[in-house]
């Protein structure tokens, strides 16, 4: 590299152009080191969980409750949250084909010392800006001060709260205490999601108003009508889920997705008899599809990810925000406040991911393999598989809502409106009908089957639906 | 409600300002304000020799420089009653072309950027820096190329470029594709562009409307076929031309000259000639390095040209070329003296800018964006 | 270009959705298990496993500027070290931005009689034309040092003198011979 002269003037000047190309097989070990590292971290996280469930169960059902709240709210979901700001970016360097923000260091801890540690000190760093900025009120809005300050918290709050009814765990024995890793069981379950979730609207509104801003404004008035519509069908997404297992509890649902408690009892004494993988699973539908959400609802499924999405304001539906053409609610906010609407809109993303694995994906339950797994450990240890499986789970769904936020264009205001009114409220409104019509003659057999159809003909439509001639295939004009 | 959109606005690229009265989201009034980037290209060029001129013009446009370049040059040659070399004709087709591609690329990945598909603009870019990496190498810099010279080119094909062209080339076409599948059949994308800032074939033509905005709305004029300039004449390129000139037409037509512009490049490299590349005239190009360290008559002609410039003859020019947006001329005017007596640029930009407010009234606010990008305004060429 | 309609899974988002999808899915997975060869020059990067990665990690990975590159000026030393510069004044007449300075000075006891006693440049007026290297009648001047002017923190410090300009390898050419009056230890090549 150094031959030419020129080239050693650059070299004297800036030091070595290009470090060594790391050897291959270095590269893949540590691949499979950093692999394995994160599924055990994932593992250790999961048993952490339960364990302060466990822990703080012995203080009598509040403690339990604080428990789930102390492991769930605050290491779950913000912990995701936080480190989602940073995958969000990672993640889109990656389909984008860069290497991503790399420039934050450690470098005053010795091992670490120019180390980009895959960006997560960017994550200190950000909070670290955010904390110490300077809180600026601009000068509209200090009429308004308590309200304008209010917004951010309206948006953050409810947010973490929405997490409380989601089951990441079974009813199990762990450290000799009866635990469920959910902070409410309650009767009303995911008609507590549609509640909380009609109070981001306050946030939005109020700062869209107070700020004294006109593009604020605007993002705050399209944000307030964009909310109250996909409400509507959020909720007649999820009706259908709600005939197909026939209570709003998610527990319940995600209970009825696999084997229950007793039935896997038997299983597991069938297994240590007849071999690991000849148990006949009695949750399994024709024998081999696990009977997940999904199967009894692919429109439901789909319709929900994109009205959730159109919900917690991302992009393609990020018109609120729509950086390039009104800069968003938020325009007005500086240092920790606006950081709180930042990280309000992850914690969103994990709530939703939450709530579509609970009810789509199976929630906690491991596919086939859970006989076995209680053979070969115990129940204790099932759990914490099952935990493991939950986070694995969401954030497989948060990647795919996080390709979708970075694949499309932005919809324009109307066309939001119109997609939701007179497409998604529609189609929904049918899915519901079908699947009552459905359930009243064939019950969830019949849904499966149904389902089953449903997903066929969604993908020969996607398939087969002719390409239309390209624009560039045909005869062009020239002389 | 009136809104202020700019100077520093996330979509105002190149420093422009939009003075916009709304009626809800609905756009009533739009004032466009230009002047941010003003850098008196005109008078300053009245201060410097006819060659010292080029490096203003790599400012004109700073997507595709070459192109401006090749104009002004050939504004100059046309004062001075010559012709370049064929090579260097061959030379200055292909750099401009590879320009013309950058500069779509640009345009189509603010398109994307802009409408809020990030990774659009990025694979863009991504084609695009391979295109300029080529480019430095032959010029000796990304953008500010300077890379005519009056009766030729400065520099010849580095070795191995050609080959380095065609590998990149392939890659450049993958990344264009990928674009396309992203964004042209989109729906969402759909949505937002079709029958967005329509004008019509005889209201473009009206606002003079040259390039890409024009053959949008069908007019077929393209200087490169219209009056063939260079070597385009021996070239087998298709005009693309669009239906209804809207936001949607300006996209894909963009889409298609980077295509045409693909097949020049090829075109060209298959049927350069070698020979030289700058005249050998020593009254207008500087003579061989060897001549000057050498001989005395070297030295003479060198000195003779540096220190009093080109000597052109008194005259007024105006040669039109197709720069990347559309019509790019120059007007020159010489009073004998050694340096420009009046230099004027139509950059194609203005006069599409100056419709702006035209296209996109009565649209959402929300539309001013696309049809902002798609008309491709360039700070610099507006702004001269 | 006639327009084309949209066919009814277009129509329904759905299918450009899971095209667009598929797309960056495809980056995703190839990037996240790919092999990030540093290799600058993005052409280059093949083998095993690469990935499709185009960006570098600037100050620790360059790109080496191409041998044409206009970078930061050099003046360039004869073989005793010496400038090659006659202090002509060609390239500051040539420059468009007038950034250079020169102050001119003679040698009691060589052929070549000026020499520059001063010889300053503005890296922050250049224009980085080159017109300075292409003006030149003794190749004194060159931008050949593949590096960019560097980035100061007040502007005095971007006028580079002649100490400072004065570096990289000696350059001789064989019309210059004859213009040494006293022989060199090291025949010119
Ligand atoms: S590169 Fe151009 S601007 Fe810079 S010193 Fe040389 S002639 Fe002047
Ligand atoms: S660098 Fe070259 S052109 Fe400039 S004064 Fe010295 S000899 Fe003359």
């Amino acid at each position: 590299m150094i031959e030419t002269p020129t080239a050693r003037l650059a070299f004297e000047d800036f030091g070595p152009a290009i470090p060594p190309r790391p050897a291959f097989g270095r590269w893949l070990a540590g691949t499979i080191a950093g692999w394995t590292a994160f599924v055990a971290f994932l593992l250790f996280i999961s048993w952490l969980l339960l364990a302060i469930a466990a822990l703080f169960a012995r203080l009598g059902p509040i403690g339990a409750a604080v428990g789930n709240i102390v492991g769930l709210i605050l290491i779950l979901v913000m912990v995701t949250a936080t480190l989602l700001t940073m995958a969000d970016r990672k993640w889109s360097a990656l389909m984008q084909d860069r290497v991503g923000p790399n420039r934050a260091r450690l470098s005053i801890i010795p091992g670490l010392r120019n180390r980009p540690l895959k960006g997560i000190p960017h994550v200190l760093a950000d909070v670290l800006k955010m904390l110490f900025k300077e809180d600026f009120i601009p000068e509209g809005a200090m009429n308004n001060k308590v309200l304008f300050n209010l917004a951010p918290l309206l948006a953050f709050a409810p947010a973490f709260m929405l997490f409380a009814i989601v089951p990441v765990s079974p009813e199990v024995t762990f450290l000799g205490q009866r635990i469920q890793l959910q902070v409410a069981r309650v009767d009303w379950g995911i008609l507590y999601v549609f509640a909380l979730a009609s109070l981001a609207v306050f946030a939005t509104a109020l700062a869209g108003w107070t700020s004294d801003n006109k593009l604020a404004l605007l993002g705050g008035l399209r944000a307030s009508a964009q909310l109250i519509s996909y409400e509507v069908t959020l909720g007649l997404t999820l009706v259908g889920a709600f005939i197909a297992f026939g209570t709003l509890r998610l527990e319940e649902m995600a209970r009825l997705q696999g084997m229950l408690g007793p039935a896997l009892r038997s299983a597991v004494v069938l297994a240590a008899r007849a071999g690991d993988f000849l148990v006949r699973d009695d949750s399994v539908l024709f024998g081999w599809l696990p009977s997940w959400g999904f199967v009894y609802q692919p429109i439901g499924m789909i319709l929900f990810l994109v009205a959730a999405q159109a919900e917690i304001k991302r992009a393609p539906f990020d018109t609120p925000e729509g950086e390039s053409e009104i800069i968003g609610y938020f325009l007005e906010y500086s240092g920790l406040k606006s950081g709180l609407f930042l990280i309000a809109e992850y914690a969103e993303t994990v709530v939703v991911a939450g709530i579509v694995t609970t009810i789509f994906l199976g929630g906690y339950h491991l596919p086939f393999i859970e006989p076995t797994v209680v053979r070969h450990f115990d129940f204790a240890w099932l759990s914490v598989f099952q935990v493991f499986a939950f986070i694995v789970k969401m954030l497989f769904i948060i990647w795919v809502m996080f390709v979708v936020r970075w694949a499309f264009p932005r919809f324009r205001y109307d066309q939001i409106m119109r997609l939701g009114w007179k497409m998604m409220l529609p189609i929904s409104l049918f899915n519901v009908a079908l699947t009552a019509g459905i359930f009243l003659w064939a019950g969830r057999e019949g849904l499966a089957w149904m389902g089953g159809i449903e997903w066929l003909a969604i993908i020969a439509f996607v398939a087969l639906s002719a390409r239309a001639p390209r624009a560039e295939e045909a005869p062009h004009a020239s002389h | 409600m009136t809104v202020n959109l700019g100077p520093s606005h996330p979509a105002m690229h190149g420093t422009v300002r939009l003075i916009v009265t709304l009626d809800g989201e609905t756009i009533v009034e739009a004032v466009p304000e230009i002047g941010f980037l003003h850098r008196g290209f005109s008078k300053s060029s009245e201060h410097s020799t006819w060659h010292q001129v080029l490096p203003y013009t790599d400012r004109l446009n700073y997507v595709s420089p070459i192109l401006n370049n090749v104009g002004y040059i050939m504004g100059v040659e046309k004062l001075l009653g010559i012709k370049d070399t064929e090579r260097s004709q061959y030379l200055r087709v292909l750099a401009g072309e590879i320009s013309r591609i950058t500069d779509h690329l640009t345009c189509i990945g603010a398109i994307g950027l802009e409408l809020g598909a990030f990774t659009v603009f990025l694979y863009a870019m991504e084609a695009r820096e391979l295109l300029w990496d080529r480019i430095s190498e032959l010029t000796g810099a990304r953008v500010t190329t300077s890379w005519t010279r009056v009766g030729g080119v400065a520099s010849d094909l580095p070795p191995g470029w050609e080959q380095k062209l065609r590998d990149c080339l392939p890659r450049v076409m993958e990344l264009t594709g990928e674009v396309d599948t992203l964004l042209t059949r989109n729906r969402i994308f759909i949505d937002r562009t079709r029958g967005i800032g329509v004008l019509s074939a005889e209201e473009a033509v009206d606002w003079g409307f040259t390039g890409p905005c024009l053959r949008a709305t069908g007019v077929n004029y393209d200087v490169r076929k219209a009056h063939p300039y260079l070597v385009y004449d021996r070239m087998d390129f298709e005009v693309p031309l669009g239906a209804s000139g809207d936001t949607y037409d300006r996209y894909i037509l963009r889409l298609e000259e980077i295509r045409q512009s693909h097949r020049i490049v090829l075109q060209c490299l298959e049927q350069m000639p070698p020979g030289p590349i700058l005249i050998d005239d020593w009254r207008y190009a500087l003579p061989p390095k060897k001549e000057v360290f050498g001989s005395i008559e070297g030295v003479m002609a060198h000195f003779k040209l540096i220190t009093e410039g080109i000597q052109v003859p008194p005259g007024e020019v105006y040669v039109y070329t197709e720069g990347a947006n559309g019509e790019l001329g120059f007007h020159l005017v010489s009073n004998g003296k050694g340096k420009p007596y009046a230099i004027q640029v139509r950059g194609p930009g203005l006069p599409i800018l100056s419709a702006l407010p035209r296209l996109i009234k009565g649209h959402a606010i929300a539309d001013l964006i696309p049809i902002f990008d798609s008309i491709n305004m360039i700070g610099g060429e507006v702004e001269q | 270009m006639p327009r084309t309609d949209l066919s009814p899974g277009e129509r329904l988002y759905l299918r450009e959705a899971v095209r667009g999808m598929g797309v960056l899915a495809r980056h995703f997975w190839k990037n996240l298990f790919g092999f990030r060869d540093p290799a600058p020059e993005v052409m280059e990067r093949k083998g095993r496993g690469v990935n499709l990665v185009s960006t570098i990690n600037y100050p620790e990975e360059r790109k080496e500027y191409p041998p044409g590159y206009r970078g930061m000026h050099r003046l360039v030393p004869r073989l005793d070290g010496k400038p090659r510069c006659v202090a002509c004044y060609m390239c500051a007449t040539a420059c468009p931005a007038q950034c250079i300075y020169i102050e001119a000075g003679e040698y009691e006891e060589e052929a070549i009689e000026k020499y520059p006693v001063r010889f300053e440049i503005d890296e922050l007026r250049c224009i980085v034309c080159g017109f300075c290297v292409e003006a030149c009648p003794k190749d004194a001047i060159r931008m050949d040092t593949g590096t960019h002017a560097p980035a100061v923190l007040s502007r005095p410090l971007a006028v580079f003198d002649k100490e400072s300009l004065l570096r990289g390898p000696a350059v001789e050419h064989s019309t210059d011979v004859l213009t040494y009056r006293v022989p060199l230890k090291t025949p010119p090549r």
